[in-house]
């Protein structure tokens, strides 16, 4: 890990230089997340013929490096990889868009309305398992970098840095927000939430105004649920993953007629019980960001941090 | 023998319909024996009883199906119910005709556990199939490590039974004890009558040294779980295969979650204590 001081001129020549290894993209927007870099809302698995049994794979493998992005969506590749990487059947689509992908997230300097990241033990200023992370401070950023091949070609380009233990040495970061707002109760979810499967009255409260129309799921950092469907130009076609949604009837709804999930409460309760229980339990880490978007994108004014607020009561 | 896992999991492997036959007086039910296309790939589909495949009929899509066949036969046996757009296209499917499958995918019914025990087979409807590879698999390589075995199976009408052959089979082996009913009297039909939880219920299992697996649709699953307790079966001596609504089959698309488990990674067989707790969305 080494830290860099590198004034904005420089930072844009120094980027300028790494496109010819690899696509740089610079994000400033915070509308779309991050995921959908890393797991395309579409996505071709591989063409086929009805003809023929052939088939041809498609694994993308371009080198990119992604600059500007919240230091809460780099936690996205932290939370896919506990998915798509697991075994014993690691995602090749995945890891072969993950393996190429680099980013350097930007600290923010504001909260903006909907954010809670600080209210579920991160910070704003965390590097979260991103390669790099920029600190504005004014007239330059201090820069540091978590990646051998970005830090050798900062050097080639001719800064020196600093070595840093780690990210929380002591150095400027700039302005780095804070608030004093009491932290989500998160435990009580963890540990229980589980036990409350059969509380109707907890699940009506909560998805009471819901429509189910997953703007959440599909904006959430942590949401990777997908389809697989088919799509064919005559005899030639291609199999493709598209997002789908817990939020949707037709997401567990059999052939038969049966679905395991037919109400909005047992799907809010998957989609709870998925972020807050099933992902500690299988890999320790809560299925969320702190990012916000499902609250902002929410028709009803669905408010994730209330539902936690609300569920936690029940949990002891 | 240990079931294989490929490269990219997402890409069926070519088998051509060797064999097509309606399983079921009413049409509704065909078996397909699959052969690979490549012959070395059969070995990347090395399986144990329980497991399931997707079958992929390209421009229509993919389904889940338990492997009905002997693991030790060449060919891969499924009997699929024409339910959906999938199955429908499957049901169109004529020898000599190509597909995908996907797997083998899943866990597997606990066959080191069953061996110095008795074992109970309860089956209703077209649920059978994995069983019957149990049944043959633990005929062939387990016959003298498993103790008694007990077969319970039903069908609506005697029509409906699937692998009629085999059962005739099972039934003269005296090696098994099977109980073969139908929910009516029909004509022509000397076994029994009644459905499986009665069968159940008058029959002289015990839970001593014994694994039941049970497998059909819910409400029969339903109905024969307390007939197994009453006997005094504890949660980990009873087993059971379940089916959800799948698409990746890896445990990455999200969908087939009961609590923390994937019925298709963790899945599809469950014992009943590892289900305690947990939604009981299926």
């Amino acid at each position: 890990m080494k830290l860099f001081r590198i004034d904005q001129e420089e930072w844009n020549r120094f980027l300028e230089s790494l496109r010819n290894d690899m696509e740089v993209c610079q994000i400033s927007e915070r509308e779309h997340p991050f995921k959908e870099k890393l797991l395309p809302p579409k996505e071709t698995l591989f063409y086929y013929r009805k003809d023929t049994p052939k088939q041809k794979e498609i694994l993308n493998t371009k080198k990119r490096l992604f600059v500007g992005l919240s230091p809460c969506d780099a936690k996205t590749k932290q939370l896919l990889d506990l998915n798509f990487l697991s075994e014993p059947y690691p995602d090749p689509y995945y890891k072969a868009l993950r393996d190429n992908t680099w980013v350097i997230t930007k600290a923010c300097q504001d909260f903006e309305p909907y954010c809670f990241c600080d209210q579920i033990g991160d910070s704003p200023a965390k590097l979260n398992g991103a390669d790099g992370i920029l600190y504005d401070l004014g007239e330059s950023y201090h820069l540091l970098l978590d990646n051998e091949m970005l830090i050798q070609k900062l050097e080639e380009f001719g800064k020196s840095g600093e070595s840093i233990e780690n990210e929380d040495s002591s150095y400027e970061k700039g302005k780095i927000p804070s608030r004093n707002l009491a932290p989500l109760p998160i435990e009580p979810l963890k540990k229980n939430l589980l036990s409350q499967i059969n509380n109707q009255e907890l699940w009506e409260q909560i998805e009471s105004t819901c429509l189910s129309c997953g703007a959440c799921t599909f904006l959430c950092p942590a949401c990777y649920c997908f389809d697989i469907q088919d799509t064919s130009y005559g005899r030639a076609g291609k199999r493709e993953r598209i997002y789908d949604s817990c939020m949707f009837k037709s997401y567990t709804a059999e052939a038969s007629g049966h679905n395991p999930r037919p109400t909005g409460k047992e799907r809010w309760r998957q989609r709870l019980l998925h972020k807050f229980s099933y992902y500690p339990t299988l890999y320790g880490e809560i299925g969320c960001t702190g990012c916000g978007r499902c609250i902002k994108a929410c028709p009803s004014k669905i408010d994730i941090r209330e539902a936690i607020k609300h569920a936690a009561k029940y949990c002891g | 023998m240990q079931p294989n896992i490929v490269d990219n999991p997402y890409l069926p492997t070519p088998v051509r319909v060797e064999k097509v036959s309606f399983e079921s007086e009413d049409r509704s039910l065909k078996t397909f024996d699959l052969a690979c296309i490549n012959p070395e790939d059969r070995e990347k589909l090395n399986f144990m009883p329980g497991q399931f495949i997707e079958l992929s009929i390209p421009g229509k899509g993919e389904s889940p199906f338990g492997i009905a066949s002997n693991p030790t036969a060449e060919l891969i046996r499924v009997t699929v119910n024409k339910t959906g757009n999938v199955t429908g296209a499957i049901h169109n499917l004529c020898e000599g005709d190509f597909a995908g499958i996907r797997g083998p995918l899943g866990n597997w019914y606990p066959i080191e556990e069953m061996k110095g025990k008795n074992l109970v087979i309860i089956s209703g409807g077209f649920a059978f199939t994995t069983l019957a590879s149990l049944l043959e698999f633990v005929l062939e390589k387990h016959e003298n490590e498993v103790k008694d075995i007990h077969l319970i199976y039903g069908a609506r009408t005697p029509g409906m039974l699937l692998y009629k052959e085999k059962l005739q089979a099972w039934q003269a082996n005296p090696r098994i004890k099977s109980r073969i009913t139908v929910d009516r009297e029909a004509e022509g039909w000397n076994g029994l009558v009644g459905f499986v939880p009665t069968i159940v219920e008058q029959s002289d299992i015990t839970p001593d040294n014994t694994i039941a697996v049970v497998c059909g649709p819910p409400i029969m699953i339903k109905l024969t779980l307390p007939k197994l307790v009453e006997k005094g079966f504890a949660k980990e001596q009873i087993f059971t295969s379940l089916e959800r609504r799948m698409k990746c089959g890896l445990g990455k698309c999200g969908r087939c979650n009961i609590g923390p488990h994937f019925v298709c990674k963790d899945g599809p067989v469950f014992s009943l204590a590892q289900l305690e707790g947990l939604p009981a969305e299926y």
